[in-house]
């Protein structure tokens, strides 16, 4: 899911809420007669069915079926976008050899990252890694299972100098990183991230 | 992003400003550790789907009418039916119902989810969940020498074990223990360890 699906999540949300609010607090004030004098006070609020003006229209069916398709595509595509993945798959790297462009496989970057952090044997027992876009920003995303017993200290200094190399291979210094270590539970093998 | 010169912590603890960009020991910027998945999400997945059935269910009865389908539509009762409120009690009951439901929604809008877990002090942004590191400060305190067993709640700010121990003074060893495990955290939260002894409890020790 990306920003524009969840600025869109939360503004559709806020103007919903806005509006029950808004029409909730009238109906309290209608219900219990504190409108103000001036005001139009009816005496029900009712709702007597679309007109038969509209619904008996020859043209009333196509509406409807244009406005269900239009609502079935924008329900869709708002819904598909927030399980689209956030993978990058290339990455352009500076320079340009012979005028063509260098790019990085994604998810090569990913995986060179998580085999250097674990076949450093310092307390990481699986490692996996892949690069996204999340929100914007070009995100290196490693997770690495640790010893319970592993040194923090060690892990997290074996993490930037490989977060080093990552900087220095790529070239691009606009890539974050963020490695999230796991730590196994006590009294099952050790976890295996792969 | 990170031209410039930059304040950093370097891995002895220290700070000192260093040019970022061009020398051989520039690790990658720390990404924020992320937020758990906002109410608003899963509200708009909800939404999404609400909108996708209402229409479909529209198309089925523009299908019905059009007698493209023999079916009967299903959202006549909508057309024609009648329905209507009076000023009573019940009214005002629903109305204060969808007033709070409204303000749900908005409190949700707003919200911003907490953070899941906390940093470590590296350079490049390294992060460990709260449940990981109940877990590790759990293995910390067994593994000191005399505890029994323990109990850990991490939050943001603070660290809760409660110990089962063979002697009053494994207490402090824990607390020792505990806080220089999470030393390696970038704001190392405060702890406090919770001691029961079990050596005078009438021959339950172990």
């Amino acid at each position: 899911m990306n920003r524009a699906t969840s600025g869109a999540d939360r503004v559709v949300i806020l103007l919903l809420g806005l509006v029950l609010v808004a029409g909730g607090t009238w109906a309290v004030i209608w219900a219990q007669g504190w409108l103000p004098s001036g005001w139009r006070q009816p005496e029900a609020l009712s709702y007597t069915g679309l007109p038969s003006s509209l619904v008996d229209a020859p043209w009333w069916p196509w509406l409807l079926l244009l406005a269900g398709i239009a609502l079935f595509v924008i329900g869709l595509a708002w819904l598909l976008r927030h399980f689209r993945s956030s993978a990058v798959r290339t990455l352009s790297l500076p320079g340009e050899p012979h005028g063509g462009n260098l790019v990085l496989d994604g998810a090569a970057l990913g995986d060179a990252f998580a085999a250097a952090l674990q076949d450093a044997d310092r307390g990481v027992v699986g490692a996996r890694g892949k690069l996204v876009d999340d929100h914007g920003t070009l995100v290196l995303d490693v997770t690495a299972g640790v010893r319970r017993d592993a040194d923090l200290r060690d892990v997290g200094h074996l993490c930037d100098e490989i977060a080093a190399q990552a900087r220095r291979a790529t070239g691009r210094s606009d890539i974050a990183c963020r490695i999230r270590l796991r730590v196994a539970p006590r009294a099952a093998p050790p976890v295996r991230v792969r | 992003m990170t031209t410039g010169t930059e304040t950093e912590r370097t891995p002895d603890g220290g700070t000192a400003a260093r040019q970022l960009g061009d020398g051989p020991g520039d690790t990658l910027p720390a990404a924020r550790v992320p937020r758990s998945a906002a109410r608003a999400g899963w509200l708009g997945v909800v939404l999404a789907i609400a909108l996708l059935g209402l229409g479909l269910l529209a198309a089925h009865d523009a299908t019905a009418l059009l007698g493209w389908v023999d079916a009967e539509p299903v959202g006549t009762p909508a057309v024609d039916t009648e329905v209507g409120v009076r000023a009573d009690t019940a009214t005002t009951l629903l109305a204060v119902g969808l007033a709070l439901l409204g303000l749900w929604l908005i409190w949700s809008a707003l919200k911003r989810s907490a953070r899941r877990g906390a940093r470590l002090a590296t350079s490049t942004g390294v992060w460990m969940t709260y449940g990981d590191l109940e877990r590790l400060v759990n293995g910390t305190a067994e593994d000191v020498h005399g505890v029994v067993s323990a109990r850990t709640a991490v939050s943001r700010r603070r660290v809760r074990v409660s110990v089962q121990t063979t002697a009053p003074e494994v207490r402090d060893q824990v607390q020792q223990a505990v806080t220089e495990r999470l030393s390696a955290l970038q704001t190392p939260p405060r702890v406090t360890v919770i001691g029961s002894p079990r050596h005078d409890d009438g021959g339950r020790a172990r």
